[in-house]
């Protein structure tokens, strides 16, 4: 556990080894730095999960240094592990190892593939600062390297300006709610004194009474952050997007772990939501809203990244839920679980749109399963464990959220069907994932050859494993953590057995649209109802038009209709003066020597009238 | 003198030594690189004597001097700064017609001046010092041979520099007379002791802080900055800037710890006008300024404009150990960020011409990304942005300010640190302009000078992110302060 340290520094280090050589080194030894500085923070992290959990202790803290200590301001830079962090630095090292391995080959006919390293090397440091910080302050600064790197990968490919628009969308829209956080943060610590993360939850308590007003809209704030990383409503828009950039980006930061740190924030703070009901209320609706709505819309897409982006957006959405009806640590089982099979999908899509040159569009794919074997069980398998097929991992994390939700006493009858209909909708849209893409005619010819290489498949292999059997052991750590006492599971009789049933009657009814064609929709999608619906769905639910209305549009018309508003004028005004003095006082620089020493005269003179008369 | 006094003074006098050595050797070999580092090697020899002369501090030698760990930390950094300068006048003078050799000489020389004033509280010692630096500088501006712009320079630096030593010698008369002794304590006796000559020392000490406020560039003792630091050698404007300051700096603090000096509230509003003054005007004399080394020279205006806060935070403050720690902090933060950028201007100075135009700085992300980055750096650090050692001194000057209830001072530090950024970011704008022309006739990059630039680069950024080590070290200079 002394070692807790290297686990950030590894990968910052084979950033700057990276950055500063500039993309002179060749291939292998840039995969060796960027692959390898990743492999061995994740060795780090499993002997320093292993000493932490054979210690027996709730907690690890490591302090590095206090940044400033000036007027009792003193953050320090302390590194902090618990059950938690723990369960984050696994998936970040583990899975993020994985896919780095897998970028290997998939970016090998990349000109840039040593920048591309460099930002994924930046991106794994940044988040495991985020995860590893004891203070809102270090939180902050992996929360903003994280954007940044996701911005960047985002835009890798820049010589396409829609991926450099899509890159400016993800940035400006989690702005609003990093923004929203700071304010939060600047709340806290005006309340609180101390953005010490341990030190804000045993103060909340103490603080304020259950439900007061502060602490609700602190709390809100801080969900403000947290639904733009995690891309929650209502700043969900910019995650289809972002699918963007290269698809090892796709499932290392917008499917496993960036987009989970909205999830991890919100558990980290856990004792301001229990203090504040209506901001855990909030943060419950946001996670089931926002999981029917990217459910129904996933359903339609064409694209298959952005089919499985919708499909994180709703998984997201299962885990805000579990926050918000107290399900903390089936919250963080299902981010982990996700992780795996959420990973797995992204990387087989990966090599399916690879050997297809490229081609992302499912109705232009087809007859795939015997050409590419490996990366069509991986799918099978990863769209099991999304449906919760029994037995696989998403099947314990899932169902354990929905019978959580059961519980929940405002209204958790409601909250279990809806939640059921999401993991319905879930299972249909895999089914038709799987089928479109690997069965019926094919549409374009596979070569299989792009994508055969080991660094490629093992990667998938290890993965598949992990998706199904990444469930099964509970997650004991999180225990001393949460407040829900770790994962486990008190129901019996006829809602556990029907809430697992769901996923498979939709599954079955996936199968005989898209499998057997036995039944036969069409009539209903090509109705106008129908076609509207799916236009409506398609495009998600119409939020980039509706904020485009709303937002867009009136300010650059406001902005069109004055450029020399009068806002303007007041900091017109600033610049006017300053350069006005700035002239005036210019004329006192003759170069005159004689002027000069006037005034140093003048001045000493003025200077002790000043004082005699004033003394 | 005993064996322990050799020891406390052991800095000194290695680098006295071998200022007489190196006299010795220009007589009989001339060579640029041999005289260059032999110069660093001394002041490196003299650095290292720190080490062993720190157990016989503090220590008392004559009435003159007094060796301290507040001292020691000054001597350090003035000799880390004079290594700097021999680094980059090495890659300086390099090509340029006539003899190099006496160059070094005197600026050890004026390294020397600088090292033995830091150590005195008296005012007689203080003045030899300074006299030993000011007189080697004179020459060492107008040194190069072409052109009559380094020449114009340091006529103006003696003449008013002559100015400023006479007005601290009237005051030192003054305050003869009231006191009857030159060591800084005598001052304050004098106030409890003999009412009446109150006139005398108030005078008296109003003078000898004009006279330094000069050194210091203070307005209104400013004006002749931007014209020295345009004319001089880019490494000897980074000189001006550091070493000069630095221990004038030393000497004000001792004198108002020692000496009580500020005990006065008519001192204390005439200095707080000057620190509002040259903070707002400094940094409104840069804003459009075309010339780089003057954008420097008025920058340093308003930085020394905001160390004044440090300074007058100690009659202000309960306890003097904080605005002691935010001044020595700021310090060695400004001597990091002005040498590097001096480094810079030197590096891309040709043997016709200073990098003086801010044209010389078109474009430098592209054809040279390493010095951009530092300069980047560096001038993001003189702005106080955040991850930098420049925001941590700016932070510690706030901490002080706001404890000590110093607002009026305060805001001033915030609208021109505000008018700053503009200025310092214009620059950095300016270097990621693709240039349009061809590229510039640009000698090879020194690999010793270029190496330097980037050390100080690392050390700003590092001290921004982890300032643990420096501020250990400023804790120990304050606590290891005698007399």
């Amino acid at each position: 556990m002394e070692l807790l340290w290297l686990i950030p520094a590894l990968p910052l280090i084979g950033f700057l080894i990276l950055v500063s050589t500039q993309g002179r080194l060749g291939k292998v030894p840039v995969a060796l730095i960027g692959a390898g500085s990743v492999g061995a923070a994740a060795a780090v992290t499993a002997v320093a999960i292993w000493e932490f959990v054979g210690s027996g202790r709730a907690e690890y803290t490591q302090p590095l240094w206090t940044w400033i200590d000036v007027g009792g301001f003193n953050p320090a830079v302390v590194l902090y592990l618990d059950g938690l962090s723990a369960v984050m630095l696994g998936v970040i090292t583990g899975v993020g190892f994985l896919i780095h391995v897998y970028a290997t080959g998939y970016m090998r006919d990349d000109a840039d593939y040593s920048r591309f390293f460099a930002y994924m090397n930046l991106f794994v440091f940044a988040m495991l600062v985020l995860v590893l910080g004891d203070n809102l302050l270090v939180l902050y600064l992996g929360w903003e390297g994280v954007g940044l790197c996701s911005y960047l990968l985002i835009g890798f490919f820049h010589a396409e300006p829609a991926n450099g628009y899509a890159a400016r969308k993800a940035f400006v829209v989690t702005r609003v709610g990093d923004t929203a956080m700071a304010l939060g943060m600047f709340l806290l610590f005006r309340e609180l004194g101390t953005l010490e993360i341990q030190a804000i939850l045993t103060g909340v308590q103490a603080a304020w009474p259950t439900g007061s007003t502060t602490l609700t809209i602190a709390a809100l704030l801080m969900l403000g952050g947290a639904v733009g990383k995690s891309a929650q409503l209502p700043l969900q828009t910019w995650l289809p997007d972002a699918m963007a950039g290269p698809t090892p980006v796709s499932a290392l930061i917008h499917a496993a772990t960036m987009v989970t740190a909205g999830v991890y924030l919100i558990a980290r703070l856990h004792d301001l939501y229990l203090q504040s009901p209506h901001a855990q209320l909030a943060v419950a609706l946001v996670g089931l809203i926002t999981l029917l709505i990217a459910s129904f819309a996933a359903l339609t897409q064409r694209d298959l990244k952005r089919i499985l982006a919708y499909s994180t957006m709703s998984q997201i959405g299962y885990m805000f839920m579990a926050l918000g009806v107290g399900a903390w640590s089936a919250a963080i089982f299902h981010l982990m679980t996700h992780a795996f099979f959420k990973a797995l999908l992204f990387l087989s899509a990966g090599s399916v749109i690879l050997a297809l040159h490229h081609e992302q569009d499912i109705f232009k794919m087809g007859g795939l399963w015997r050409k590419l074997p490996v990366p069509f069980w991986s799918m099978v398998i990863g769209s099991a464990a999304l449906s919760a097929v029994p037995l696989t991992s998403g099947f314990f994390s899932k169902d354990l959220i929905e019978l959580s939700a059961w519980d929940y006493e405002f209204g958790g009858e409601w909250f279990w069907a809806m939640a059921s209909l999401g993991a319905f909708l879930t299972a249909l849209y895999c089914t038709r994932m799987i089928f479109i893409t690997f069965f019926g005619e094919a549409h374009t010819e596979a070569d299989p050859a792009k994508q055969a290489g080991l660094n490629m498949s093992l990667p998938l292999v290890i993965l598949a494993a992990l998706a199904i059997a990444g469930g099964w052991f509970g997650l004991a750590p999180l225990a001393s953590v949460l407040p829900d006492g770790g994962v486990h599971d008190t129901h019996h009789g006829w809602l556990p057995i029907l809430t697992a049933a769901v996923p498979m009657l939709g599954l079955l009814l996936g199968y005989l649209i898209f499998g057997t064609r036995l039944l036969n929709v069409d009539r209903w999608v090509k109705s106008t109802l129908g076609e509207r619906l799916r236009r409506f769905w398609f495009g998600g639910w119409g939020f980039d038009t509706l904020y485009d209305a709303v937002l867009v549009k009136p300010i650059v018309a406001l902005a069109g209709r004055s450029p020399r508003d009068i806002v303007d004028r007041a900091y017109d005004f600033i610049a006017w003066l300053s350069r006005a003095l700035h002239r005036v006082f210019a004329l006192t620089q003759t170069g005159r020597l004689r002027w000069y020493a006037v005034n140093m005269a003048a001045g000493v003179v003025v200077i002790l009238l000043i004082v005699l008369g004033v003394g | 003198m005993n064996s322990a006094d050799f020891l406390a003074m052991l800095p000194h006098l290695v680098l006295g030594v071998a200022i007489v050595l190196l006299m010795l050797v220009i007589a009989f070999i001339r060579n640029h690189a041999l005289t260059a580092t032999l110069t660093a090697l001394s002041m490196l020899a003299s650095l290292l004597a720190i080490g062993p002369s720190l157990e016989a501090l503090p220590r008392q030698v004559t009435p003159l001097y007094i060796f301290d760990a507040f001292g020691a930390y000054f001597t350090g950094l003035i000799l880390i700064a004079g290594i700097c300068t021999v680094v980059f006048s090495y890659r300086y003078l390099q090509g340029r017609r006539g003899d190099p050799d006496e160059y070094y000489l005197l600026l050890a020389i004026a390294t020397f001046g600088a090292i033995t004033m830091v150590e005195t509280t008296h005012f007689a010692a203080f003045l030899l010092g300074l006299e030993i630096l000011s007189i080697s500088l004179y020459v060492l501006i107008a040194y190069p041979e072409e052109g009559h712009v380094p020449l114009e320079a340091g006529v103006k630096y003696l003449v008013l520099s002559g100015v400023a030593s006479t007005t601290i010698l009237f005051g030192l008369a003054l305050l003869y007379n009231a006191t009857g002794s030159m060591a800084f304590q005598a001052a304050e006796r004098a106030l409890t002791d003999q009412p009446n000559y109150e006139v005398y020392v108030v005078a008296g000490n109003m003078l000898v802080f004009g006279g330094l406020a000069f050194k210091l560039s203070l307005v209104p003792f400013h004006m002749w900055t931007p014209d020295v630091y345009q004319g001089a050698p880019a490494p000897i404007s980074g000189f001006i800037a550091t070493v000069s300051k630095g221990a004038v700096v030393a000497l004000v603090y001792r004198y108002l710890i020692g000496g009580d000096g500020l005990d006065n509230d008519a001192l204390v509003t005439a200095l707080s006008a000057i620190a509002i003054a040259s903070m707002v005007i400094g940094n409104l004399l840069a804003l459009m300024q075309r010339d780089f080394k003057r954008i420097l020279a008025y920058s340093s205006i308003a930085h020394l404009g905001y160390l004044m806060i440090a300074l007058l935070a100690i009659n202000a403050l309960a306890t003097l150990d904080f605005a002691v720690e935010a001044g020595l902090i700021y310090l060695a933060a400004y001597f990091a960020m002005t040498l590097a950028a001096f480094g810079i201007v030197t590096l891309l100075s040709s043997s016709e011409q200073d990098a003086g135009d801010l044209e010389y700085y078109e474009g430098l992300f592209w054809r040279q990304p390493w010095v951009a980055g530092v300069l980047t750096i560096t001038l993001l650090s003189l702005a106080g942005i955040p991850m930098t050692v420049g925001f941590i001194a700016k932070f510690y000057l706030f901490g002080a300010g706001i404890e000590g209830s110093m607002y009026t001072l305060l805001w001033a530090l915030i609208v021109g640190s505000a008018i700053g950024i503009f200025y310092y970011l214009r620059v950095i704008f300016i270097m990621t302009h693709r240039p349009e022309s061809t590229l510039r006739n640009e000698r090879p990059v020194a690999r010793g000078a270029f190496a330097v630039i980037c050390l100080l680069g690392l050390t700003v950024l590092a001290f921004g992110v982890y300032p643990t080590p420096l501020i250990v070290l400023v804790g120990m200079a304050i606590s290891g302060m005698g007399g």
